[in-house]
């Protein structure tokens, strides 16, 4: 039962919400690329959160302790592409068209992105707020006797 | 003679509690977004009710002196662990997640306010020793 424990944990969240929100904002950038280095329009990417785990020493302070759990927030597993097709779009004109004249445009929905967006803001909010009152509990006990 | 500090030993414990729920509800709110993860809680029935019973300390129960205790260091954190539950609302979005957001940021409020209350009744308990020992100066 570390002093800080608590504070580590909402941060990883803070960490983890913000990768989420530099790839939404990766995806909406380039919701129009149709041309990335491999040739391929661009897939829009995902993160996939998982549980933190604790450390080697952790674990091992946890069993001698007959089971004194921490928690260690939360993490980034990996971030994957979408496999959903690409949209495909009518226009002769573009230089990627293929031979009947259509382009292949990113999966990406804007719509989709905004929400996730939003969601991922709350969420970090959420975890500020965790924070402040953390700050304020362990203030309360530098008062304890006062 | 009574056990002089024996209700500031009582506080200790209420904080020790809500120290640790208070880790527990940080991780479920970061936690919210993980796919498959269940929200945790402590369990404060049976927290008060173990200490009623004179088992203050919540060890294992050993048959053998051979036997490993729980509490072999002074670390407090082996006690409340045993409490841990899953938390009983058990409502699952798709991905298996069961945080609701809205009742842990609740909890998190109320854990705290509790805390305040706590170390406030702390407080005080220790001002008055501190006006016995001052012989009420």
């Amino acid at each position: 039962m570390g002093m800080f424990d608590a504070i580590n944990i909402s941060a990883s969240a803070l960490h983890a919400q913000r990768v989420r929100m530099d790839v939404i904002a990766q995806n909406i950038a380039n919701a129009n690329t149709t041309r990335t280095e491999n040739g391929t329009p661009y897939r829009r990417k995902i993160v996939v959160f998982e549980e933190r785990k604790q450390s080697f020493g952790d674990i091992l302070n946890e069993k001698l302790n007959a089971g004194s759990n921490t928690y260690g927030g939360v993490r980034v597993k990996a971030i994957i592409e979408d496999p959903s097709p690409f949209k495909k779009v009518y226009d002769p004109a573009h230089p990627d068209s293929d031979q009947n004249g259509y382009v292949n445009y990113p999966n990406v929905d804007i719509v989709t992105e905004m929400v996730n967006m939003i969601e991922a803001s709350r969420a970090y909010e959420a975890n500020i707020t965790a924070i402040n009152i953390t700050k304020s509990m362990i203030t309360r006990t530098f008062e304890i006797g006062k | 003679m009574i056990n002089m500090f024996e209700k500031i030993d009582f506080y200790k414990k209420a904080l020790d509690y809500a120290w640790k729920r208070n880790e527990l509800i940080s991780n479920n709110i970061a936690n919210a977004d993980t796919p498959g993860y269940k929200a945790k809680d402590l369990n404060f029935k049976v927290f008060l009710q173990a200490y009623l019973n004179g088992q203050e300390d919540l060890d294992l129960i050993t048959t053998d002196k051979r036997h490993i205790k729980a509490d072999q260091s002074s670390d407090s954190g082996a006690e409340v662990s045993t409490l841990e539950v899953l938390d009983s609302s058990f409502q699952m979005r798709l991905d298996g997640n069961t945080v609701d957001i809205e009742q842990e940021m609740g909890k998190l409020l109320q854990n705290s306010l509790y805390f305040d209350g706590v170390s406030l009744q702390l407080s005080r308990e220790i001002n008055k020793w501190k006006t016995v020992i001052k012989e009420g100066r």
